[in-house]
């Protein structure tokens, strides 16, 4: 929103015009849809495979329990720049050095921790007896997970989705090393800034920042209800 | 004939053996009780009726054998401790879930809701949810779901525990009445004597994982057949003796070096020499001032260690000079107070023998 062409602080106007130059450069746009794509992918891949995950770890004992929850953890606990590090060489030698393919891989590994830990605590706080509730009064398992846990489990669906969403559109530190033919808009604004300092690199975190607030305030409404209209 | 049948029920988590060979039938339109303190293994038994717990030995429900029928095709209802109501799902849609999941045609589910709203005396609040309930209408909705799919036992699993005292009593005799108007065969558990006495057709008290003893109320009230049974219904006396002789039907036991008393109806010579515990039940015994007449006809002195105060009546706590301390149930007639010189002695027949444990 700085009509100058330097970023300076405080912005000495207001313009969209830097805006307008986003529109006008094909990276960014390709970026950002790269950048949803890759958001959506994620999501989807981790809930689903967060919501099994908690199922087996909540419901069920088998060895190595805690060994699979540590593991699903773990890129939370193992720094990103080594996370993408070890994709790089693994991807690369192994041949695979297209940048959607290897993106989609990482960002779901990484948003599954987020999503699974969630799920998760949302799972082990459900009570068990409305299930088999469920089931005495002649619902399959799956039946009365369905259709009394999962509704109960909902915020933390949402919430899991809204983190997983937010991680994949927001990441730079692991993505930056699989940007081999196409690149996310946070490594191409990373790019951009390292070249120009016009402010269009200001228009465009603006923008970046858009859909999460979204998000976050869809989730808190949402959320909300939940907490105010029936338990 | 039995609805339902159990025979040699083991359960074990691990190294735990939380039921051991239990054996049980529950007959048509029976109301049963099954009695213990916590961890006993009686909710273990009911979810091994449900089909929720691994066991070995065999469930029979209606003459069917049941080891390879999962939960929801045994057709049965369960009232959870927490009642366990759908909290997404409104009062008739949580009676109805299992209608529905019957694929019953809407009109019919309708009516039958209705008519459960109108047995459990839940009109006007069909469109609520759970949390909008008080605990006596959560326990109300939680029984018409559980009796909305016509199964064929009822099981209850410490359904009156998370309410007051007041309201508990009167759901006593609300559940009582309704499983006789609807005649199912209910399975109950609780660690509360006196809700087992006033509910059931036949109780079963249960202790580690084993049945100490079943009956009618009466006779387990009246006729512990052991020391477990008879300290955890009802107050008791328990004391120990000495068989010295037998007197036409009666034992003579010495409870100390002078004095005896008798037990009704156990004239056994052979028991001569033997220690035993017997029973005496708080309303049986009969206190008096210590008096030359009363040392005459046997009584044992002692002197009144406290009193409770119980509104109808009052429990005196004597300490007898023969060592043991023993709680009687009072009139008001008498104040009593501590420091009080009393005789306590009681008829023959109402002294119990208990088996050793």
């Amino acid at each position: 929103m700085n009509p100058g062409v330097e970023q300076v602080f405080p912005p000495q106007g207001f313009s969209l015009r830097w805006y307008a130059n986003l529109a006008n450069r094909h990276g960014f746009i390709d970026a950002a849809r790269l950048t949803l794509i890759l958001a959506f992918v994620s999501t989807i891949v981790s809930v689903v495979v967060g919501l099994l995950a908690g199922v087996a770890i909540t419901r069920f004992s088998f060895p190595g329990k805690d060994l699979v929850l540590t593991v699903l953890l773990s890129p939370l606990i193992v720094p990103q720049v080594v996370v993408g590090m070890a994709f790089l060489v693994t991807l690369s030698s192994l041949g695979v050095v297209t940048s959607v393919i290897s993106l989609a891989i990482l960002h779901c590994v990484i948003t599954l921790p987020f999503a699974a830990r969630v799920i998760v605590s949302a799972l082990a706080a459900s009570s068990r007896s409305l299930e088999e509730a469920a089931q005495s009064l002649g619902a399959s398992p799956a039946r009365a997970f369905l259709s009394v846990t999962v509704p109960m489990i909902r915020p933390g669906l949402v919430a899991a989705a809204i983190f997983a969403f937010v991680t994949s559109f927001e990441n730079f530190t692991a993505s930056q090393f699989l940007v081999w033919d196409r690149t996310t808009l946070p490594v191409e604004l990373y790019n951009f800034v390292q070249t120009e300092s016009d402010p269009t690199a200001a228009a465009l975190s603006s923008l970046i920042l858009l859909p999460v607030v979204l998000l976050v305030l869809v989730f808190n409404n949402f959320i909300g209800q939940q907490m105010f209209s029936r338990k | 004939m039995a609805v339902v049948e159990l025979r040699d029920i083991s359960v074990s988590y691990g190294d735990n053996r939380v039921l051991d060979s239990v054996s049980l039938t529950l007959a048509h339109g029976e109301f049963v009780a099954v009695l213990g303190p916590s961890g006993c293994g009686k909710t273990t038994l009911l979810r091994v009726v449900a089909g929720f717990a691994e066991h070995s030995g065999t469930v029979r429900i209606d003459g069917k054998a049941c080891e390879n029928v999962p939960p929801h095709k045994r057709n049965i209802g369960i009232v959870f401790q927490d009642y366990a109501l759908f909290p997404h799902r409104t009062v008739a849609e949580n009676i109805g879930f299992g209608l529905r999941l019957r694929r019953m045609p809407r009109l019919e589910v309708t009516q039958k809701v209705d008519h459960l709203l109108s047995l459990l005396q839940l009109r006007g609040l069909e469109s609520r949810y759970p949390s909008e309930l008080s605990g006596g209408q959560r326990q109300r909705v939680a029984i018409a779901r559980a009796l909305a799919v016509d199964p064929q036992v009822l099981l209850l699993d410490e359904p009156l525990s998370a309410l007051d005292k007041k309201l508990r009593e009167e759901m006593q005799v609300e559940l009582r009445q309704l499983q006789q108007r609807v005649g199912i065969t209910t399975m109950f558990v609780t660690h509360d004597q006196e809700e087992a006495l006033a509910l059931a057709d036949k109780i079963v008290v249960m202790d580690k994982g084993e049945i100490r003893q079943e009956g009618p109320p009466a006779d387990v009230y009246v006729r512990p057949r052991n020391r477990f049974v008879a300290n955890f219904i009802g107050k008791s006396n328990i004391i120990e003796g000495n068989v010295t002789g037998v007197d036409r039907q009666d034992l003579v036991c010495s409870i100390s070096d002078r004095y005896s008393v008798k037990i009704k109806g156990h004239g056994d010579p052979r028991a001569i020499g033997s220690k035993v515990d017997f029973l005496i039940r708080p309303e049986r015994i009969r206190l008096r001032q210590a008096s030359a007449d009363a040392a005459e006809e046997g009584d044992i002195p002692g002197s009144v260690r406290h009193v409770v105060y119980l509104g109808a009546h009052q429990n005196v706590h004597i300490a007898l000079e023969t060592g043991q301390i023993v709680e009687a149930e009072a009139s008001h007639e008498r104040v009593w107070k501590p420091g009080d010189s009393v005789a306590v002695g009681w008829r023959p027949e109402d002294a119990l023998l208990l088996a050793d444990d």
